[in-house]
């Protein structure tokens, strides 16, 4: 039996029973990582590293002191979360000698509970894709291949943790969201992604994309194993000025626990979004299941959703501008050749970034000039706008339900001509992010092409467990049959 | 619409000449794309930077003023790509 | 009453605002925990945040916070109870986050004033737009290697108040009043020690000219003069400048300059395009800053008593006269000893002008010719009081007791030990005295009879006679009293 096929939850078990020890399936999913290869997923393998931590696991685990649930599971942590002592390059060229000298909260959080780092993943350059395309590295590949027998794209910008759970390189994966990047390359690749309510995981230690947009969340291939892992990673942390004091709840409280009298939200001007066939298929599956199950479907009206995609392709550059006003190569980072400072400055950042960040950048330094401020602000203001519709939508219900993405994903060499057709992708997730109300992908079911293609369900502020609960559901009908 | 030299002047981004086209291209494509938002009314409407905002969020637990005694140098300096002794060094600043 | 500047064809009045930085007094750094003290090993009080490494986030320091509302109280600002953190973007080797965490949209005070006094006695309120915190900026060292600037960010992210006056300043005095009245008041607060030597108070100035009655004409902004004689010198040379520009027919050009003190001349910095777009924007990092009412009045109530109302105190109270009391109510130290001083007295008859007077022309002659600060000073408060005592009661002359203070300085004894030792007492023995002036009349008889003529000032000669032989101890007045008794028979 191939101790990679262990979701985390039955890892979890047989580590605490010691029916298998940490160093065995650490090793396994080395082996598996090895052989995985092809799909690009790793940028460090930390591999002997982890197999210190797997002993020392053990080590607990034989005292019977476990630190925690998730101490000795094999996780991957996306190349975006500082992880001290080894090398964190956001995907890009510009911080590919950059070695981390702190520990970001979320994985230090999750050393305290014995996790095992198996290696730095691949990503979209500093988080900005929807492809995984755009990274120093190279792309990600999709483990699934449709029936096309096309390579697939795993989706970003957390492409590679999501292709790695899915693949099974590990057992679970740290990844992060702006924009949909967690939950958009879940669907592609059948896995679970939560993107938490803004303020649950600390930013401290993740490189900042757009502050008020990025979130860290888990990828699993269960959704208890998604509440096991989001358990370690969350909590208040007093060095991240933007999170509010809160209490962790337990997350996994409430899963399985009957759905029957909760109410479901769709929204009304989602319906005639046009979308591919198979999706509305899927998605209609979704409606049937809840339903099955007891919860009431109810219309909820989001009049400005329409706005959110433009609204966030104003906001996510402007702060994303902001924040990478910083990599200059003066202190840290891929230094250019240059005579004067000027051109330290202009050869670095020219230097150091691919396409689509300086893309971004630039759309965001225009977006903050002065003349232009005011957009910003209105764009600020529409944000708002859409809030108050999320609000008055909860007032009503529980939970609201809507395709995760409009497709199954993109083959990977497929020519782009229209740029704005692909920021579509992230046309049901971009929400969540604006909103900072919590959201996940369930894995529904197969396109024609038999590609993955997931649900989301947003859920209220610090509802995490309500929405587990529901997820939950969803998946028991669901019955997705993992790779 | 945007002036690729001005941006990348803002910016302090060296682009390659012949990506100018395609760069600037995108981005008066996104621009336009935005231009939806002209027909929202926000009057009265605050806007939002943060969902903190929307909360009426404010900053809470600030730091003591309790210095750290121990010197993070050897950290600091430790992905410097050009320093000289404990200096950071960027070519001469002329003002 | 203006000061005003002739040129070649109007006169015309000068318009100066400043914005005055002040590094805020605290152990730590504003938004990071690295320590502020000054001369430390270059990038050894730096922390992650400091360095701006990607992941970091700033986290406010609650104390800076407490300082600025106090200096802006003391302003007579209103607090806004809830202020905002922006940040201003610009690229700069020392700016390492490639902008600057400010509050540009709501400052934490606003509307403010500050009392300057001019000569005459004359005083002036200069409004203070507003006052708002943020971030220092880091050090670039030029001198150290031929081809290569160096960065130490020590100084950055140490907190700064930025205090901004409407440009109610009409000459160069006024500025100067201005400067020095704000460095007392913040140096009294224990806000800022404003030593504009060491960088911890900088000012920009903003000079303009206009002909009387009109608008405000274009202004120009001096960066980062750090003397307020080197302010004065800016000041003219740019007026100057800008005076002959326009009676040229030409236009002053808004623009930002240094003052080059070697040649007392400004001139432009080297023209950065972005740096006129500063793209301030909210920081996403940061949630408003939230301060109660009741906080800010307590905070109020614990302001001590600021220059200005302590220099009024030493006029009315004590009598002092505006010299002395503006120069000793100008800094907590000195008001501190004076009063120290005043107190430790036994005389009841204390005569705080003279202790005043002591104060401000022996001691502080002895501190500036060594080159010390008072407290360092060889004579404290108990062993100056207990001179005074002394010249107040008339046991040794006040001509004498400033070579008893000499000896105090030098030798550090107390004034009782070195008259006693000396046996420096005032003579006021009339009948001894009465017998040294008939001695000396009798032997004077000649010129006697020339006083009696009308050569009043032969007299003088007496007493000096009289004081040699007592080695300066006789009591003068009682000399005069017996010579006049003696001479004139009255």
């Amino acid at each position: 039996m191939n101790l990679t096929n262990f979701t985390l939850k039955e890892a979890s078990k047989k580590l605490q029973s010691k029916e298998i020890s940490s160093l065995e399936l650490t090793t396994a999913y080395i082996e598996s990582s090895k052989k995985l290869k092809p799909l690009n997923i790793y940028i460090t393998e930390t591999f002997e590293q982890a197999l210190k931590q797997a002993t020392a696991a053990d080590t607990r685990y034989s005292k019977g002191q476990p630190l925690s649930p998730i101490d000795g599971i094999p996780i991957g942590v996306k190349d975006i979360f500082l992880t001290k002592g080894i090398k964190t390059t956001n995907a890009s060229k510009f911080l590919s000698n950059f070695i981390a000298p702190y520990e970001s909260t979320v994985t230090n959080n999750l050393l305290n509970a014995g996790y095992v780092c198996l290696g730095k993943i691949n990503m979209d350059e500093f988080a900005m894709g929807s492809d995984n395309l755009s990274s120093f590295y190279g792309a990600v590949i999709n483990p699934w291949v449709g029936e096309d027998k096309k390579e697939r794209v795993a989706g970003g910008s957390s492409g590679g943790s999501a292709a790695g759970v899915a693949a099974k390189a590990f057992c679970a994966a740290l990844g992060t969201d702006t924009g949909g990047s967690i939950r958009q390359p879940a669907s592609f690749t059948g896995t679970v992604g939560l993107k938490p309510t803004y303020g649950t995981c600390s930013r401290y230690g993740i490189v900042a994309f757009a502050s008020s947009l990025d979130q860290a969340g888990p990828i699993t291939r269960t959704v208890t194993d998604n509440a096991m892992l989001l358990q370690h990673m969350a909590g208040y942390d007093n060095q991240d000025s933007s999170m509010k004091p809160f209490q962790t709840p337990n997350y996994a409280s409430k899963i399985g626990k009957s759905i029957k009298g909760l109410k479901i939200g769709l929204v009304k001007e989602y319906l005639d979004v046009s979308l591919p066939e198979c999706v509305k298929k899927n998605f209609n599956r979704a409606i049937k299941f809840l339903q099955e199950e007891g919860a009431e479907i109810v219309e909820v009206s989001l009049p400005r959703s329409k706005y959110a995609l433009p609204i966030y392709y104003i906001i996510a550059p402007a702060e994303a501008s902001s924040n990478l006003a910083r990599f200059d190569g003066v202190r840290y980072g891929n230094r250019a050749k240059a005579d004067n400072i000027e051109d330290l400055y202009f050869n670095s950042r020219g230097e150091g970034w691919g396409f689509e960040v300086k893309l971004r950048v630039l759309v965001g330094t225009y977006n903050l000039l002065h003349e232009n401020f005011g957009k910003f602000i209105h764009a600020t203001k529409v944000r708002r706008l859409i809030t108050e519709d999320f609000s008055n939508a909860f007032a009503k219900v529980d939970a609201i339900l809507t395709p995760t993405t409009n497709s199954e994903a993109f083959p990977l060499h497929e020519k782009v001509n229209n740029s704005i057709e692909r920021y579509f992708s992230d046309f049901f997730t971009v929400t969540a992010n604006l909103t900072g109300l919590p959201a996940i992908n369930i894995p529904m079911g197969l396109s024609d092409n038999n590609l993955p293609l997931g649900i989301q369900l947003i859920g209220n502020y610090y509802e995490e467990p309500e929405l587990y609960q529901i997820a939950y559901m969803l998946e028991q009908k669901a019955d997705f049959k993992l790779l | 619409m945007t002036d690729i030299n001005k941006l990348m002047q803002f910016s302090q981004i060296r682009i390659d000449e012949h990506i100018h086209e395609k760069l600037n291209n995108k981005i008066n494509q996104l621009l336009e794309w935005v231009q939806c938002l002209d027909e929202v009314d926000t009057t009265n409407v605050e806007p939002m930077f943060s969902v903190n905002d929307y909360f009426g969020n404010v900053l809470e637990n600030l730091r003591e003023d309790t210095p750290n005694k121990v010197s993070l140098q050897k950290e600091i300096l430790q992905n410097t790509p050009d320093k000289e002794d404990v200096f950071i060094c960027v070519p001469k600043v002329i003002k | 009453m203006s000061y005003l500047l002739t040129g070649k064809t109007a006169k015309w009045e000068l318009v100066v605002g400043l914005e005055v930085h002040c590094q805020i007094i605290s152990q730590a750094k504003l938004f990071s925990n690295s320590s502020t003290l000054f001369g430390l090993d270059p990038n050894s009080s730096v922390s992650f945040i400091d360095a701006s490494l990607p992941g970091v986030l700033p986290r406010l320091n609650k104390f800076a916070v407490e300082q600025a509302i106090k200096t802006g109280l003391a302003l007579n600002g209103t607090i806004n109870l809830v202020s905002y953190f922006d940040r201003k973007h610009y690229f700069y080797p020392d700016s390492p986050f490639g902008y600057q965490i400010t509050q540009f949209y709501k400052p934490i005070m606003e509307n403010g004033s500050l009392t300057i006094e001019l000569e005459g006695g004359t005083e002036k309120n200069i409004n203070i737009n507003r006052l708002h915190i943020e971030q220092d900026a880091g050090k670039l060292l030029h001198e150290y290697h031929p081809n290569k600037s160096f960065v130490d960010l020590n100084r950055a992210g140490v907190g700064l108040m930025e205090i901004v006056s409407d440009p109610d300043l009409r000459s160069i005095e006024e500025v100067a009043a201005y400067v020095n009245n704000l460095r007392s008041l913040v140096r009294a607060l224990g806000t800022c020690d404003a030593n504009m030597d060491e960088g911890s108070m900088r000012c920009d100035v903003n000079i303009s000219v206009r002909k009387l009655g009109e608008e405000f004409r274009t202004r120009v902004e001096v960066k980062n003069v750090n003397s307020v004689k080197f302010i004065q010198k800016a000041i003219e040379y740019e007026a100057n400048l800008q005076i002959e520009t326009w009676e040229q027919g030409l236009v002053v050009q808004q623009e930002t300059k240094l003052f080059d003190s070697a040649s007392g001349k400004t001139y432009s910095l080297r023209s950065k395009e972005e740096a006129s777009d500063y793209r301030y924007v909210r920081d996403p990092d940061l949630m408003p800053l939230s301060l109660d009412a009741n906080y800010v009045a307590s905070l109020k109530e614990s302001l001590p008593e600021l220059p200005h109302k302590k220099k009024l105190r030493f006029i009315n109270d004590y009598g002092l006269n505006v010299y002395d009391a503006t120069l000793i109510s100008s800094d907590t130290a000195y008001a501190n000893f004076f009063e120290d001083a005043l107190m430790a007295q036994d005389n009841k008859l204390k005569n705080p002008k003279m202790m005043a007077s002591w104060l401000t022309t022996n001691l502080f002659a002895f501190l500036n010719k060594e080159g010390i600060s008072l407290e360092n000073s060889k004579v404290t408060p108990i062993m100056l009081a207990e001179l005074v005592d002394l010249v107040e009661s008339q046991v040794i002359s006040g001509k004498i007791a400033k070579d008893v203070f000499e000896t105090m300085w030098l030798e550090g004894k107390n004034a009782k030990t070195i008259v006693e030792a000396k046996g420096l007492q005032q003579i006021t023995n009339t009948k001894e005295l009465e017998a040294i002036v008939n001695q000396l009349c009798n032997d004077n008889e000649d010129k006697i009879t020339s006083i009696k003529a009308g050569k009043d000032k032969l007299l003088g000669w007496f007493v000096v006679q009289v004081m040699q032989v007592t080695k300066g101890k006789a009591n003068p007045e009682i000399v005069n009293v017996l010579l006049r008794k003696k001479i004139f028979g009255k």
